[in-house]
């Protein structure tokens, strides 16, 4: 397991914020609330850059465009790339029970990742955990045009007690450990998502 | 309170600064600095009761049944941010009349973070999250903070011997820094050395943690791929 730099500090702090965490924090509550005068010139910047490309592609496209009828013009490709959408649910039901299956799946990934899971409860207790580099990370196809399901499904078995869970979920550009996951925030992480789910008594 | 060890004097100040309750009340000038949005003086603010807000945050989250393990700490970290973000809007700095104490009206913003963060996530609120009952100041600051899980406990394990086996000056600065949260300046302060030595001690902390994670035996890798319970 490689750790960050925060990392590190999460560990040294022991549950706390440290030093260097609430001063970054401060750094970016002051710069929402009130940028520096150097932070507000780069805005006014950026600003009057972006309002002079968007005038000047106004112009290009007034003088240059084709004629609507000519068959050229018009939106080619899928466009924006949409936020990769990952889920976790027993089948269409909206409640799970012992003996479900819990299915993943993702949508609007553009290449292939592997998926990391657990499921914390929302009332407290033990965390579990569906994939990881530790035991299994199944890779899932890319599905910028369709969503693909994840190759594995998780039995519900007696480790789910009844109850309102959150299933983390993570898609990954590598097969990620436990400690890494949970971290959240390394740069092969390529998508994540908190989905509930509820587990019903028998 | 004051104590000396060798090489290294250790001011150990109970409260530093303002106390939260009177910050802004007794102080017309940081109030009206405040109200216009002056950096410094939100700077000001902020070191006095961010300690307060994220403890208040820490048990409201733990009362709901929020397990405190490292994915949560980033948790943690993004809600004190977002109450101090709408803390330190024109609206909410215009809002508060300095008459009364300001750390009540801090605390409801963060009710209201909390509550809106349970909606973005889970979209229940658990009923220990919701803070309806008495926001007080003295429960809050009062209370000791109970040992929570930070990390799997093999790594806290660990974690725990390396800070007990600190030497003293890195003793020091890891109190200051980690376990009081101090900002740079005022840890520096604390410790009686410049900034730049503060900032290497700090590097040779985390350059020592890193090497005895490394350090340490793997631990034994889980033979089924079955969902399972941390230990």
């Amino acid at each position: 397991v490689k750790y960050s730099d925060q990392d590190l500090e999460r560990l040294l702090a022991r549950g706390r914020l440290s030093g260097a965490t609430r001063e970054r924090i401060l750094a970016r509550a002051l710069d929402q609330a009130a940028p520096s005068p150097a932070r507000r010139r780069v805005r006014l910047i950026s600003l009057i850059a972006l309002t002079l490309a968007v005038g000047s592609t106004a112009v290009v496209l007034l003088v240059a465009r084709p004629r609507l009828d000519d068959g050229q013009w018009g939106a080619k490709g899928s466009g924006a790339q949409a936020a990769v959408a990952l889920d976790a649910r027993c089948s269409e039901q909206a409640v799970c029970r012992a003996g479900s299956t819990i299915v993943f799946s993702a949508f609007g990934a553009r290449g292939d990742g592997y998926l990391g899971a657990y499921a914390q409860p929302v009332a407290g207790g033990e965390r579990i955990w569906y994939f990881s580099a530790e035991t299994d990370a199944p890779l899932v196809a890319a599905s910028a045009r369709s969503t693909q399901p994840a190759g594995r499904g998780v039995v519900v078995g007696a480790e789910h007690r009844p109850g309102v869970y959150q299933v983390h979920l993570f898609l990954s550009s590598a097969p990620l450990t436990q400690a890494v996951l949970l971290a959240g925030d390394d740069p092969r992480i390529l998508a994540r998502a908190v989905v509930p789910l509820t587990v019903a008594g028998p | 309170m004051s104590a000396v060890v060798p090489g290294f004097v250790v001011r150990i100040r109970p409260e530093e600064g303002a106390p939260p309750m009177e910050i802004l009340t007794n102080d017309p000038d940081l109030l009206r600095r405040f109200r216009e949005g002056d950096r410094q003086a939100m700077a000001e603010v902020y070191w006095a009761t961010v300690d307060k807000v994220e403890r208040l945050l820490r048990k409201r989250l733990s009362a709901a049944g929020v397990a405190w393990a490292s994915s949560s700490a980033s948790d943690l970290e993004d809600l004190v941010q977002e109450v101090f973000i709408r803390a330190f809007t024109p609206q909410a700095r215009l809002g508060y009349d300095g008459l009364r104490p300001y750390l009540p009206y801090l605390f409801t913003i963060a009710r209201n973070t909390i509550i809106d963060w349970w909606r973005r996530r889970g979209r229940e609120i658990p009923a220990g999250a919701s803070l309806d009952e008495s926001l007080d100041e003295a429960a809050v600051a009062g209370a000791p903070d109970a040992a929570a899980a930070y990390a799997d406990a093999r790594t806290m394990a660990l974690v725990e011997r390396f800070v007990r086996a600190l030497p003293v000056e890195l003793r020091s600065v890891h109190e200051a820094r980690f376990d009081r949260g101090l900002s740079q300046r005022d840890a520096a302060a604390a410790l009686g050395i410049g900034r730049q030595t503060l900032r290497t001690l700090e590097r040779r902390l985390t350059d020592q943690l890193r090497a005895a994670l490394a350090e340490a035996p793997a631990e034994a890798q889980p033979v089924a791929a079955a969902p399972r319970r941390e230990a």
